[in-house]
C-alpha cells in the first residue's frame, strides 16, 4: 500500500479512536489499574480528566476550548464542556508524547521561541484528532500566547472565538469592562442555545467554587507546615490540572475535599514530603518541567522540597451569586500577575515570609515574556530582603531544552549556597 | 592533613592534592572516554609526584561537570562553590570570580570567607568559552596556546557578529579568505567573548577585585579583553585552569575539620 494511503488510514483512524467517548471511559479504567497504588486524589484527578474527554466527545453540551485564567465557573454556570488545551499539552508532555505534536506545530512554520505549551495544543489541532471546539472562550492573561494561539484555532475549526480582554490596571473602569464583555458572552452562548442563563446553575456552580476555595485555602494553611507535607512537584502536576480546570464543579470539590483529608493526616503524623527537609524553596512560574527530568531528584538528594509555589496562591474572594458579574471580574483582575510588576512582588515576598522560605527559584520558560520578563526585577528586590533567588532557565514541555547536567549544576550551586 | 580536589572538567581533567594550607602538587591531563579511569590516573600521577599513597588522603571531594560517578570521592560539589572557595583562597580580596572553561563559563560573587552570595551562568549553548576558542584556534590554523600572544599583536578592530561556535567559524573562514589579518580575528573573538561575559557579570554586582579562572584565563589577549571591558582590577592566578579543583580540596579539608 503506498504511504500517503498508510499515512492516511492511520490518521483516519486514530481520530476515530481519539473521538470516541469509549476511549477515555477504557482509558480511565486502564489508568486507575496502571495507577491502582497511587493517593485517592491522584485517582479523583484521572476520572475528571477522563470524563470531560469523554463528554467532550459526547458533545451533549457545547465544547469549549478555554485557558487556564478564564474563570471555570462561567463556562460551569452556562452549561458548557470545557477542554483545556494548555492542560493537555502537559498531559501529554508528561507521558513522552510532546515531541511528536511539537514537531507538527514546526513544520507548519510555528517558531521554536513560543511557548511548547502552544506548539504542543498547535500540534494537536493540527493533527485534527481532538475532540473539536464549537466555541472558543479565553481571557487575554496571563499568557502572552495564548491571544493568537486561540484566534489561530477558531480559524482553523472555522468557530467563535470570544476573548475576555484584561486591563493591565486593577480599578472600577476595567471591573466595568470586563462585566460587559462577561455578559456579552452569556447572551452570545444564549443565542446560540436558546437557553438563557439558569441562576440554578450559575449558583451551585458559585457554591461549589467557594466550598473547594475553603479547602483550597485550608491546604495552603497545612502546607505552612515544616516539613512540607505537600511538595510543590505535585502541587504544580495533576492538582494545578484541578486548579484551573474543576472550580464549580462536584468533581473539583471532591478533589480538593480528599487532598486536604490527605494532607491533614500527614501534618497529624508530622509527615514530611521528603526525608530531613533542610531548604524551603518557593517556585516562581506557573508551570514545571512535565517530560522525564530530575529536577525533583536534584532537589530531594540535597534535601530541599519545594514549599509552595506562587500558582497556587488563592487571589480571589468569595464568588457571590447575587453579584455574579463583579465577582468574576473581580476573580479576574484580582490576579497578581496581571499589571505592575509590584503586585507579584508583594504576593511573593508574602508567601516567603508565610512559607519561611529560604530560597526562591523562578523557572523562566522559553518563550514566555510575562513571567521571564519581570524575574530579575524580583530577584533584585528579594536580594535585598536577604533572600536568595535562582533564575533558572528551562522548558515546561519541550525536552530537547532541557540539559540534565546544566540543571543540576544550577540547583545544587543554589542550595550549596544555601548551606 | 592531606586531602585531594578533583575538577573533572569537559576538555580537562585537573587534580590538586592540599596539605595542611598548602598546593603540594598538581595535575592536568586531557580527558578522554573513559572519565573514571583517567579520572584516577590523573590522581595517582599527582600522588606520586608528591610522594603520597592514596591511603594518605583523609578526604577527596570531586567538581567539575563529572563530579557526580567518581566512586572514591568522598563528596561531589559544584564548580560555582569550588572556584569561589578556591580563587578565596588565593586571593583574599576576590568578591567577584570569572570562570572561563571548556564548556560553561560563570561569573560568582563571593564574601570575605570564599561563600557564594550569587551566581550567573551561561544559558545552554557553549558559545565563548573554552571550546569556541579551540574550534577557531583550528580554523585559524593557530595552537589554543598561541591564540593570546597572536592577539596582543593585532593594529585593527574586527567585530565578529555571530556567537553560535559554527557559525563564527564560518565567519572567521570568511574572514581570513578576504584578507583579514590572524591576530585582528583573534581580537575580534576575545571581544566578542568579552561583551558575553561582561553582560552576565553586569546581571551580578560587579565587585573588586576580580579572579579569572579557568583554562581560558590562561590566555593573555582573553585577559586583556576582560580588563579592558570590565574596567575593574582583574587578578588572575598563576595557575587559573586548578582554581576549582583547589577549591574541592579545601572543601575536603573542611570536611576532614568537621570530623
Amino acid at each position: 500500500m503506498p504511504d500517503n494511503y498508510k499515512n492516511n488510514f492511520k490518521s483516519v483512524l486514530v481520530k476515530k479512536i481519539a473521538r470516541n467517548s469509549n476511549t477515555y471511559k477504557i482509558g480511565n479504567i486502564g489508568s486507575k489499574i496502571y495507577f491502582r497504588k497511587s493517593s485517592k486524589s491522584f485517582k479523583l484527578w484521572l476520572d475528571f480528566l477522563f470524563y470531560q474527554l469523554k463528554e467532550a466527545c459526547k458533545k451533549r453540551k457545547l465544547v469549549v476550548w478555554t485557558n487556564i485564567y478564564t474563570p471555570s465557573e462561567l463556562l460551569y454556570a452556562l452549561d458548557l464542556m470545557p477542554i483545556y488545551p494548555e492542560l493537555i499539552s502537559g498531559v501529554l508532555a508528561s507521558v513522552g508524547l510532546a515531541s511528536y505534536f511539537i514537531e507538527t506545530a514546526e513544520s507548519k512554520f510555528y517558531t521554536t521561541d513560543l511557548c511548547s505549551f502552544y506548539r504542543i495544543a498547535t500540534g494537536l489541532t493540527l493533527k485534527d484528532w481532538f475532540p473539536k471546539p464549537d466555541l472558543i472562550i479565553s481571557s487575554s492573561q496571563l499568557c502572552d500566547g495564548s491571544t493568537k494561539f486561540f484566534h489561530n484555532i477558531s480559524k482553523y475549526y472555522n468557530c467563535g472565538h470570544y476573548l475576555i480582554d484584561t486591563p493591565y490596571y486593577n480599578n472600577l473602569s476595567s471591573q466595568k469592562y470586563i462585566i460587559s464583555q462577561l455578559k456579552e458572552i452569556a447572551h452570545k452562548i444564549a443565542e446560540i442555545t436558546g437557553k438563557q442563563l439558569d441562576n440554578k446553575r450559575l449558583n451551585y456552580a458559585f457554591d461549589l467554587s467557594n466550598q473547594t476555595r475553603e479547602y483550597i485555602i485550608k491546604i495552603s494553611k497545612l502546607r505552612e507546615n515544616i516539613p512540607s507535607p505537600l511538595s510543590g512537584w505535585d502541587a504544580m502536576a495533576y492538582i494545578l490540572y484541578m486548579f484551573f480546570s474543576s472550580l464549580g464543579t462536584e468533581r473539583g470539590w471532591e478533589f480538593y475535599r480528599t487532598l486536604y483529608q490527605e494532607i491533614k493526616e500527614k501534618v497529624d503524623q508530622g509527615i514530611g514530603a521528603i526525608k530531613e527537609e533542610r531548604h524551603r524553596i518557593l517556585w516562581l512560574h506557573q508551570i514545571r518541567p512535565y517530560y522525564q527530568n530530575e529536577i525533583m531528584q536534584n532537589l530531594r538528594e540535597n534535601r530541599a522540597v519545594i514549599s509552595f509555589e506562587e500558582v497556587s496562591y488563592v487571589y480571589w474572594s468569595v464568588l457571590d451569586p447575587q453579584r455574579p458579574w463583579e465577582s468574576l471580574a473581580q476573580k479576574i483582575t484580582s490576579n497578581f500577575g496581571i499589571g505592575p510588576i509590584e503586585r507579584r512582588i508583594k504576593t511573593v515576598y508574602d508567601l516567603v515570609k508565610r512559607y519561611k522560605i529560604d530560597g526562591v527559584i523562578h523557572f523562566s520558560q522559553r518563550g514566555c515574556r510575562q513571567s521571564c520578563g519581570g524575574a530579575y526585577i524580583i530577584k533584585d528586590f528579594l536580594q535585598k530582603k536577604g533572600v536568595p533567588m535562582l533564575i533558572m532557565d528551562g522548558d515546561g514541555a519541550d525536552y530537547r531544552n532541557y540539559s540534565k547536567g546544566q540543571t543540576r549544576t544550577r540547583i545544587e550551586a543554589f542550595l550549596e549556597m544555601l548551606s | 592533613m592531606i586531602v585531594a580536589g578533583l575538577d573533572i572538567g569537559s576538555l580537562t581533567i585537573k587534580v590538586v592534592i592540599f596539605e595542611e594550607n598548602e598546593i603540594k602538587g598538581f595535575t592536568i591531563i586531557p580527558t578522554g572516554t573513559d572519565v573514571n579511569k583517567l579520572t584516577k590516573d590523573c590522581l595517582e600521577q599527582t600522588l606520586r609526584r608528591t610522594g603520597n599513597n592514596f591511603r594518605d588522603l583523609q578526604a577527596i571531594v570531586a567538581t567539575g561537570y563529572g563530579r557526580i560517578n567518581v566512586p572514591f570521592a568522598n563528596k561531589s560539589i559544584t564548580e560555582i562553590t569550588c572556584h569561589a572557595l578556591g580563587a578565596s583562597w588565593i586571593n583574599s580580596d576576590t568578591r567577584t570570580v570569572i570562570d572561563i572553561g571548556g564548556q560553561d563559563s560563570k561569573v560568582i560573587s563571593v564574601d570575605q570567607d570564599g561563600r557564594v552570595i550569587d551566581f550567573v551562568m551561561n544559558d545552554k549553548c557553549a558559545a565563548g568559552t573554552g571550546r569556541f576558542l579551540e574550534v577557531m584556534a583550528q580554523a585559524l590554523g593557530v595552537k589554543t596556546e598561541e591564540l593570546g600572544k597572536e592577539s596582543l599583536k593585532s593594529k585593527k578592530k574586527i567585530s565578529i557578529s555571530s556567537m553560535c561556535t559554527v557559525f563564527a567559524e564560518s565567519e572567521v573562514i570568511s574572514l581570513i579568505a578576504e584578507g583579514y589579518a590572524k591576530e585582528d580575528i583573534i581580537r575580534g573573538l576575545h571581544e566578542a567573548i568579552s561583551n558575553r561575559i561582561c553582560s552576565m557579570a553586569n546581571r551580578l554586582r560587579l565587585e573588586n577585585s576580580v579572579t579569572l579562572t579557568g583554562g581560558v584565563a590562561k590566555n593573555m589577549g582573553m585577559v586583556h579583553a576582560l580588563k579592558k571591558r570590565l574596567k575593574v582590577k582583574v587578578y588572575v592566578p598563576e595557575e587559573p585552569q586548578i582554581v576549582g579543583a583547589l577549591g574541592a580540596a579545601i572543601a575536603a579539608r573542611k570536611i576532614v575539620y568537621s570530623g
